[in-house]
């Protein structure tokens, strides 16, 4: 009688041992955590460009109103995703004068294009905290690849709030974007360079 | 800037003069009718010229929306035709031929923030009263002076918004009007009649032209400069009705060249440090 009680005991044991490492975690890749969206903070996010003058002095702009979006999760290796508007409205050269050329028909037009867009399409992981981003940049209503160089320059807080910045580099042809004034004279050069300087924050509830 | 003013002012003004040369010399040619195309391909021709040399061949649909000022001198150019060739005293046909070229205006230049019933009527109405000055016999030399100051008013109160291509523009026609007058001037003797003023092309293109300053400008300009500088003409047109009707001679042409360029003169002095600075910026 007892022997048939230890049979059945072992046998139970046995079964619910079995059990239960069929419901152990398998070795296979952890599926990626959903990426954090991060408001970008107008007020420390700007973008510059730079541009030749008249063959001589390399001439430095910014825009003041720089916002949108990043999708990107601080523990991934995955590139962020960028959503980004600039108010054309907001050039700013440190001159009045030449700002209102700026946002006149024959730059910015203002007027018409009130902003100018970038949004990410993908993106590579060069090394730690670099990917190189390919996006659509919209300027003057037309829309054009590029691809940006995007470095992460910090996160701090905690995984309830947090604050993170990205610094991107790149260079367009102006021309390619129907900005034409002083190409072909020389008067301005056809490459730009730009340099945007992103903070973005993520906050309860946010 | 040096390299601009002589790609988009120079250049098309002087061809502005070939083309009157060409078609004044041969004196057979000298009718009314004949040197007011004349005078209109001139205007037009030096203003999409200059729009040539600044932003190229003018492509459809327009990619920017003050891009279809090109396309409003082409169209004007054509109604110009059929405005030199109305009677003197046909304002009937004159006033459609107005409303076409106020519909062109209304519909290839759709200028932000300005509703297109708005273009089609300043550009309309500025091109009926050109039109009408211009079916007046031996009014042609004062409206071209009348052109000469009210383009160069509005080339620098552009300049002074902002948009440079614009004010070449208008710069270019202000030299062609100007070169118009010196060329008829030079040629008085050999032709048979007065020069043209540019009929609904002169006024149409003008009025487009500082409607286009004005809806991309940051309020710099003042309202009221943008209409005292294409304001002049219906002021002289005062002195053209009435008592006035049978005031003929060079007193009464030099009345009415004051009348309607005082207002654009005026545009500038009372604008001149705005424009001084826009200038040497």
């Amino acid at each position: 009688m007892n022997r048939t009680i230890m049979v059945g005991v072992v046998a139970l044991a046995g079964t619910l041992g079995a059990a239960s490492i069929q419901d152990m975690p398998q070795d296979t890749p952890a599926a990626p955590s959903p990426a954090e969206q991060w408001t970008l903070d107008a007020v420390h996010s700007t973008a510059l460009f730079r541009i030749h003058h008249a063959g001589a002095g390399r001439f430095w702009g910014r825009f003041n109103d720089v916002t949108g979006t990043v999708d990107w999760n601080r523990d991934d290796i995955a590139a962020p995703s960028f959503d980004v508007s600039v108010a054309a409205e907001s050039v700013d050269s440190g001159n009045t004068k030449l700002d209102r050329h700026l946002k006149a028909p024959d730059f910015f037009n203002a007027r018409e294009f009130e902003t100018i867009t970038f949004k990410s399409t993908g993106g590579e992981r060069i090394e730690d905290g670099r990917w190189r981003v390919t996006g659509d940049m919209t300027l003057l209503g037309v829309t054009k690849p590029v691809t940006a160089d995007i470095e992460v320059t910090g996160v701090t807080g905690n995984p309830v709030v947090a604050k993170a910045g990205w610094e991107a580099r790149f260079e367009i042809n102006r021309s390619d974007f129907g900005m034409d004034w002083g190409v072909d004279r020389g008067a301005l050069s056809d490459d730009v360079q730009l340099i945007v300087g992103l903070e973005g924050g993520i906050e309860p509830g946010g | 800037m040096i390299e601009s003013v002589l790609w988009s002012v120079v250049l098309p003004t002087v061809g502005a003069v070939v083309v009157l040369l060409a078609c004044w010399w041969p004196k057979a040619l000298g009718g009314v009718w004949w040197n007011r195309v004349v005078v209109m391909t001139a205007l037009t021709g030096a203003a999409f010229g200059s729009f040539v040399a600044s932003v190229g061949w003018p492509v459809w649909p327009p990619a920017q929306k003050w891009h279809g000022l090109a396309l409003v001198a082409a169209g004007l150019w054509f109604l110009g035709w059929a405005d030199a060739a109305v009677r003197a005293g046909d304002w009937a046909l004159r006033l459609v031929i107005a409303g076409c070229a106020g519909g062109l205006a209304a519909w290839l230049l759709p200028l932000p923030g300005v509703s297109a019933l708005a273009v089609g009527c300043v550009v309309g109405a500025a091109g009926f009263v050109t039109s009408m000055v211009d079916g007046l016999g031996g009014r042609g030399a004062p409206m071209v002076l009348w052109m000469w100051v009210a383009a160069a008013a509005t080339s620098m109160l552009v300049l002074v918004a902002g948009s440079i291509s614009v004010a070449l523009m208008a710069g270019a026609i202000s030299a062609t009007a100007a070169a118009a007058w010196l060329v008829a001037m030079v040629l008085r003797s050999r032709m048979a009649v007065g020069i043209g003023g540019g009929g609904v092309a002169a006024g149409g293109l003008l009025s487009a032209l500082a409607m286009t300053g004005w809806a991309y400008d940051y309020d710099v300009v003042p309202v009221w400069a943008w209409w005292l500088a294409v304001g002049g003409l219906p002021i002289a047109c005062m002195l053209e009705i009435g008592p006035f009707e049978k005031w003929h001679g060079a007193s009464a042409s030099c009345a009415r060249f004051v009348a309607s360029a005082v207002p654009p003169a005026a545009a500038i002095v009372l604008n001149w440090q705005a424009i001084q600075g826009a200038m040497s910026g």
